[in-house]
């Protein structure tokens, strides 16, 4: 019975070790620089003037950069360290903003410019296309080259 | 006095350009006005005009002088150069700072505009107009320079040293790279003027497009140098590995020089067929008001943020002037436009024709988006922080390379294959068949190339289709080049290097353009091996201890400490080693601390032409002489984006080489235009 007992909390705590275990699994030390250059690197920096903060040599890019590596030595993914900055700082820190509310703009709009291009572009081809049909029938029934000597041969000719 | 004698000078070409305007206005729109009292101030107006040039030299003369004789009652003097400045770069803070930035662009418009009122006696009638419209634009700078950007303003107290010039402009390529800018922002202002007085004299044949089209090719060579060289100068001096960053300052030069090269294209269609009229008016427009807006933003930094903008002096004065003439070129291109009709027709969509304007349609949206992008930061700002929408956060959206990348590859891409295909197109109609047969072989070609590079493990599909459309449109325009050559060797007799060159002299603008075109493809090559292939590598040394990326070990040698007259800098060593262990060279990057705490990062590289291996020194990272974090790149193609580069430059000169031939060939062109008009 005691026994018993003395199995079970040696089994509870080795649960109870493994549930611990697992964040420790997941903790890391092996984050390198380039992880967090990598994280980085999709983030603006507010103190240096469009540069990403992977290059930016600032002492906050500096502060920012060891808060990445903190995060992913605790097992944040990419993802998640982004979504930290962006939730603590706004969206607009984000080198490429998601396209959700104004971050969309930079998906949509694109589309728009070249449909709206596309658009313009058939509808003038139509027209000048038109016009040209218009004016070549007009001229085919007395074609001129501007030159009274030829159009007299091709009339000639026609005949 | 000397600041006296400067600032003398530049109140006298205000007053000068002034006068220019309000003469020749007063000569064009008061009716009551002799022939020759109108003869007489048309003459004065343009002498005055012309007088602006040496005045700004003058004044540029004695900023320089004060420069290089330590003069610090001058506050621009005391900004830009400190006593320990070396001289040639007390030269060039003529441009290191605001005031004398802007004195420079000054300096550069009044030549400019006084060339093209000295060379251009033949378009007579349009003079008047063009120096009433130049002058306004140099009216608006000069008064900048005059009042709130004063080079010679003095100093608010006694000073016995400056501050120094920025060490980012302590660089051979960033004394050049700002006068090329400069030197094609301005030369655009030529052509504007130009299309301007033919609006308003109502002279709308196309001797303005053939008057100003050396001017327009020639501020497109300075501006393509300047974004080239300016690409070059970030990539040896900023440390970042690359060259262009989409960047609001640099996204500003390269609209205008995007919508000045559709210019260049899509004025041959009105050479050649007299279409698109009003449409090339408004491209000039455009590139000039997008000259303006770019001086704007850089000059009043207002893309960096709302907040910078607002302290800037200059800004609404700014604001007013490109909304004036903005309104003022849309409200005269919209009274004449009625007049531009076309004079042909459009007989086909497989035509010449058709590919420049399918051409003109893909820079547009390029430039669109390219705008769009670069001005949400501002228009984001503003509407997340205004009163009117709090449940924003107050922020700007500034955009990465990724998303321009991704938005606009893909057009860059439609863009490269319509520069292989279109010089294939006919005038007026051309036939599939002979569009598929002359392809054919090419296409074949490509394919095969991209299918070797799938073989050989290529898997991003961007860049296979990215290579597919560079040989492709490369092959068809060495093609024409083969096709040139083959019609002289058989007509002429020639052999075969003769008939290559007597091309290029029998038409310059041709062939010279066509090599414009193998630069550009040269580069894109270049531009899609750095980003889709870059790879990079961060790591922490001692001395002794090895890093590897893709087929290069370094070897950390240590670093070494020195200290110049306002520098301290630290210089590392490391040897490169390739993968068998043969050693390849020694590599120095360095960090450079000036005295005014700004630093910066040289990188040291390995170039040969399949990649660069570039080194930089991390100096946000301690370093000491046996330990220091070393960066490492491997830039896959970037020669190549260099060579392009120079490639381009060359089929630039090429192409706007003076040319008397193409002259008198366009003159009589031009007379038998003329006399059919006026027969029908």
């Amino acid at each position: 019975m005691f026994k018993n007992i003395q199995k079970s909390f040696v089994l509870f705590f080795a649960l109870f070790a493994l549930l611990f275990a697992f964040p420790a699994f997941a903790q890391t030390d092996d984050v390198s620089d380039d992880d967090v250059n990598r994280v980085a690197h999709e983030l603006f920096c507010p103190t240096c003037e469009s540069m990403p903060v992977d290059v930016c040599p600032t002492e906050v890019c500096s502060d920012w950069r060891e808060e990445i590596r903190r995060q992913l030595e605790s097992g944040a993914t990419d993802e998640e360290v982004l979504a930290f900055f962006a939730s603590r700082y706004g969206t607009g820190v984000l080198a490429n903003p998601p396209a959700r509310g104004l971050g969309s703009f930079f998906w949509i709009g694109p589309i728009v410019v070249v449909l709206a291009g596309l658009f313009i572009f058939g509808r003038q081809m139509n027209r000048l296309q038109q016009e040209s049909a218009e004016k070549a029938v007009e001229p085919a029934a007395a074609p001129s080259s501007g030159d009274p000597y030829r159009d007299r041969i091709e009339k000639e000719l026609r005949q | 006095m000397f600041a006296d004698l400067g600032n003398a000078s530049v109140y006298l070409a205000l007053v000068a350009t002034l006068y220019s305007v309000v003469v020749m206005g007063v000569a064009q729109w008061v009716p009551a006005i002799q022939p020759s009292t109108k003869a007489k101030l048309v003459s004065s107006g343009r002498n005055a005009a012309i007088a602006v040039f040496p005045l700004i030299v003058l004044s540029c003369v004695i900023l320089t002088l004060a420069l290089v004789n330590d003069d610090y009652s001058i506050n621009y003097v005391r900004q830009v150069t400190s006593r320990a400045t070396p001289i040639q770069f007390k030269i060039t803070a003529l441009w290191g700072g605001q005031a004398g930035s802007l004195l420079l662009w000054n300096l550069f418009l009044a030549g400019f505009l006084a060339a093209a009122w000295i060379s251009k006696s033949e378009e007579r009638d349009l003079i008047p107009y063009a120096v009433i419209i130049g002058g306004l634009t140099q009216t608006y700078f000069l008064y900048l320079s005059a009042f709130p950007e004063n080079p010679f303003a003095p100093a608010a107290s006694v000073a016995l040293d400056g501050n120094g010039l920025s060490p980012l402009l302590r660089h051979p390529l960033m004394i050049i790279h700002p006068p090329m800018l400069y030197l094609g922002y301005t030369g655009f202002v030529v052509p504007y003027c130009f299309a301007m007085a033919a609006l308003l004299a109502g002279r709308l044949d196309d001797s303005w497009i053939r008057t100003t089209r050396r001017w327009t090719l020639t501020a497109w060579l300075f501006l393509s140098l300047g974004l080239i060289l300016g690409g070059r100068w970030a990539y040896d001096v900023l440390g970042w590995g690359g060259y262009w960053e989409w960047d609001p300052v640099e996204n500003v030069a390269f609209i205008p020089w995007l919508t000045g090269t559709a210019f260049l294209h899509s004025v041959m269609i009105q050479e050649k067929r007299g279409m698109f009229k009003v449409w090339n008016v408004i491209l000039i427009l455009t590139t000039y008001l997008t000259v303006i807006y770019g001086t704007f933003i850089v000059r009043t930094g207002l893309l960096a943020s709302v907040h910078a903008f607002a302290q800037s002096d200059i800004q609404w004065g700014f604001l007013v002037f490109v909304g004036f003439m903005l309104l003022f070129s849309i409200g005269v291109a919209v009274w004449r436009a009625p007049e531009l009709r076309s004079e042909n027709y459009l007989e086909s969509l497989l035509s010449r024709e058709a590919a420049f304007l399918a051409n003109n349609f893909i820079i547009l949206a390029i430039t669109v988006i390219i705008f769009l992008f670069t001005n949400f930061a501002l228009v984001s700002e503003w509407i997340t922080c205004s009163a009117l929408f709090s449940s924003f956060d107050c922020q700007s959206y500034g955009v990465g390379p990724d998303t321009y990348n991704a938005a606009l590859g893909p057009l860059f891409a439609a863009l490269l294959l319509l520069m292989g295909v279109a010089p294939m197109t006919m005038w007026y109609k051309t036939s599939i068949q002979r569009l598929g047969s002359q392809s054919l072989w090419p296409a074949v070609a490509a394919t095969v190339f991209a299918i070797a590079l799938v073989i050989g493990g290529m898997r991003q599909i961007g860049a296979v289709i990215g290579l597919w459309v560079v040989a492709f449109s490369l092959l068809l325009t060495l093609l024409e080049y083969v096709k040139g050559a083959q019609a002289r060797v058989k007509s002429k007799q020639e052999g075969w290097l003769t008939a290559l060159g007597k091309l290029f002299q029998r038409n310059q603008r041709r062939y010279g353009g066509y090599f414009i075109h193998l630069g550009v493809l040269v580069m894109a090559a270049g531009i899609i091996g750095t980003e889709f292939f870059q790879a990079e590598h961060q790591v922490f040394l001692n001395v002794g201890d090895r890093a590897t990326l893709g087929d290069y070990t370094i070897e950390y040698l240590g670093t070494s400490f020195t200290q110049s007259e306002d520098t301290n800098s630290a210089i590392g060593s490391v040897a490169v080693y390739d993968q068998d262990g043969t050693f390849l060279t020694n590599l120095q990057p360095h960090t450079d601390i000036f005295d005014n705490g700004q630093g910066m990062t040289i990188p040291d590289a390995r170039s040969t032409i399949a990649e660069d291996f570039y080194v930089i020194l991390v100096n946000w990272e301690n370093i000491s002489a046996t330990s220091a974090t070393i960066r490492m790149y491997l830039n896959p193609l970037i020669q190549w984006v260099w060579s392009g580069g120079v490639i381009f430059i060359i089929g630039t000169l090429i192409a706007a080489w003076p040319d008397e031939m193409d002259e008198k060939i366009a003159a009589a062109e031009r007379r038998v235009a003329l006399a059919t008009v006026n027969n029908r």
